[in-house]
C-alpha cells in the first residue's frame, strides 16, 4: 500500500533522476563501447522519466463558500503560499476524520519546524484546505460546525464547500470520485447515505500546481508535513 | 556481450530507481502512533485500547479498540450499541477499487479463537450514526459490544481527535 501513498509530480522527477546518475559514472569499461552504451542508456533513461508537464489548477477560478461564511475563489483567494488540501465529506465518520485530522497534525508539525508560521496571518503561511464533495449536506454551517469539532475554526484552516456546481468543476478537475456506496433511514425517518470516494490530499505549490498527491488516509502527516515545509 | 549484459543490467537498475516517485518507498522512521502490541490472555475475553473520534450533533462519529480473545473459541460480534447516537453499527472501511475508499456495515464480525482482531483507521469501526450531543476532546463514550459466546461488552472510550 505504500507505493501508493505519494505521487510525485514533473520538475522533481528529474532533479532527482539527475542524482541517481551521477552515481554511476565509473564502471571500467572501454571508454568508446562505454560512451555508447552510455548515450543509449541516458536516452531510454531521459524518455522512461520525460517530465510530464506540471498540473496547474490555477485557471479553475471558482467561486466557493468557507466555513466562516465568506465568499471565496478558488484557488485565486489562496495564492501566494502553499496550499494543503483535503478532500472529505462531514459525514463520513473514518477515513475522512482521519484525513482531517491528518491536515490538522500536518499544520502542527509544519508550525513547529517554521516558526515564524506561529503569526496565523504570517506572508508564508500555508492554507490548510478542507473541501466537501457532498455540497447538499455539507453547508457553510455544517462545516463550521465540523470545523469546531476538530479545533480548526480558525486561521490558517478553510473549509470549502459550494454549490453543486462549483464543487463538481473542482472535484473533475482534481479526480476526486465519489459514488453513493451505503443508503439508509435513520431512527429518526432522515436518509442517511454514505459515499465511496477517492482518498485524497493534495499539496499545491503558491501557484496552484500541483506538487504532491497523496493517499489521504494512508500517508503520516510527518512525511507530508515535510513536503510543506519544503515548498515554504 | 558481458558488458552489454551488465549494463543492461545496470540501466535497467537506474531507470527503476529513477523512475520511481520519490519517497514511495521512505518508510517512516517512527511510527505516528506507537500502540503497545495487545498480547492475547489465556482464558480472557479482553477489549482494549478504546477510543473514539470527536464528532458533531448530528453528525457521525467512529470508535476503535481491540479485541484479544484468548478464550480457546471462535465468537461472533454481533452488533453494537450506545446512547450518544441514534444508531450504532459494526462497519468497515475498504478498498473500493481505482483509489476509491467505501464503508460497508458488518452485522457478523468472526472473532477466532486465540485472536487479536484490531479496529482501526480505515478498517473495522462501530460507527455512531447521528451523534445526540457533540463528542469533544475530553469526553467518553459508552458503548457496548454483542458477543455471541462472550455476551455483552460494555466498553468505555476517550473521545480524541486522533
Amino acid at each position: 500500500m505504500i507505493l501508493f501513498q505519494r505521487t510525485r509530480q514533473g520538475a522533481r522527477r528529474n532533479e532527482r533522476s539527475t542524482q541517481d546518475t551521477s552515481r554511476h559514472q565509473h564502471t571500467g569499461q572501454h571508454p568508446v563501447q562505454l560512451s555508447v552504451m552510455w548515450v543509449m542508456l541516458a536516452t531510454l533513461f531521459l524518455s522512461s522519466c520525460i517530465q510530464e508537464p506540471t498540473e496547474s489548477f490555477r485557471d479553475l477560478s471558482v467561486t466557493l463558500t468557507d466555513h466562516r461564511g465568506q465568499t471565496v475563489t478558488f484557488p485565486d483567494d489562496y495564492l501566494g503560499s502553499p496550499m494543503m488540501i483535503g478532500y472529505v465529506y462531514t459525514n463520513c465518520p473514518d477515513i475522512c476524520s482521519l484525513i482531517t485530522a491528518n491536515v490538522n497534525q500536518i499544520e502542527g508539525l509544519v508550525r513547529d519546524s517554521n516558526p515564524e508560521l506561529a503569526d496565523p496571518s504570517s506572508e508564508n503561511q500555508p492554507s490548510y484546505i478542507i473541501m466537501t464533495f457532498d455540497p447538499a449536506r455539507d453547508t457553510p454551517e455544517q462545516m463550521a460546525k465540523y470545523a469546531a469539532s476538530f479545533n480548526m475554526a480558525d486561521e490558517p484552516f478553510h473549509f470549502l464547500t459550494g454549490d453543486s456546481t462549483a464543487i463538481q468543476t473542482v472535484m473533475e478537475r482534481m479526480r476526486v470520485r465519489t459514488s453513493v456506496s451505503y443508503d439508509t433511514v435513520s431512527a429518526s425517518g432522515e436518509r442517511v447515505y454514505f459515499l465511496s470516494h477517492s482518498d485524497k490530499i493534495y499539496l499545491l505549490d503558491e501557484d496552484a500546481s500541483l506538487v504532491y498527491e497523496y493517499g489521504g488516509s494512508m500517508t503520516t502527516p510527518t512525511m507530508m508535513a515535510e513536503d510543506l515545509s519544503n515548498e515554504l | 556481450m558481458k558488458t552489454f549484459s551488465f549494463l543492461t543490467l545496470l540501466g535497467s537498475l537506474l531507470l527503476l530507481t529513477a523512475c520511481q516517485p520519490s519517497g514511495s518507498e521512505k518508510a517512516d522512521p517512527t511510527p505516528e502512533t506507537a500502540e503497545t502490541p495487545i498480547e492475547i490472555t489465556e482464558n480472557a475475553f479482553v477489549v482494549d485500547g478504546a477510543w473514539a473520534r470527536v464528532g458533531m450533533q448530528g453528525g457521525m462519529s467512529a470508535a476503535y479498540f481491540t479485541i484479544a480473545n484468548g478464550l480457546g473459541e471462535d465468537d461472533v460480534l454481533v452488533g453494537a450499541s450506545s446512547s450518544v447516537a441514534e444508531a450504532t453499527e459494526v462497519h468497515e472501511t475498504y478498498d473500493a477499487g481505482e483509489g476509491m475508499m467505501g464503508m460497508r456495515e458488518r452485522t457478523s464480525l468472526p472473532i477466532a479463537a486465540n485472536s487479536v482482531t484490531e479496529f482501526k483507521q480505515g478498517g473495522l469501526h462501530v460507527m455512531f450514526l447521528r451523534l445526540t450531543e457533540e463528542l469533544a476532546e475530553g469526553d467518553e463514550v459508552q458503548f457496548t459490544l454483542q458477543f455471541e459466546k462472550a455476551g455483552e461488552i460494555s466498553v468505555t472510550a476517550p473521545v480524541r481527535m486522533r
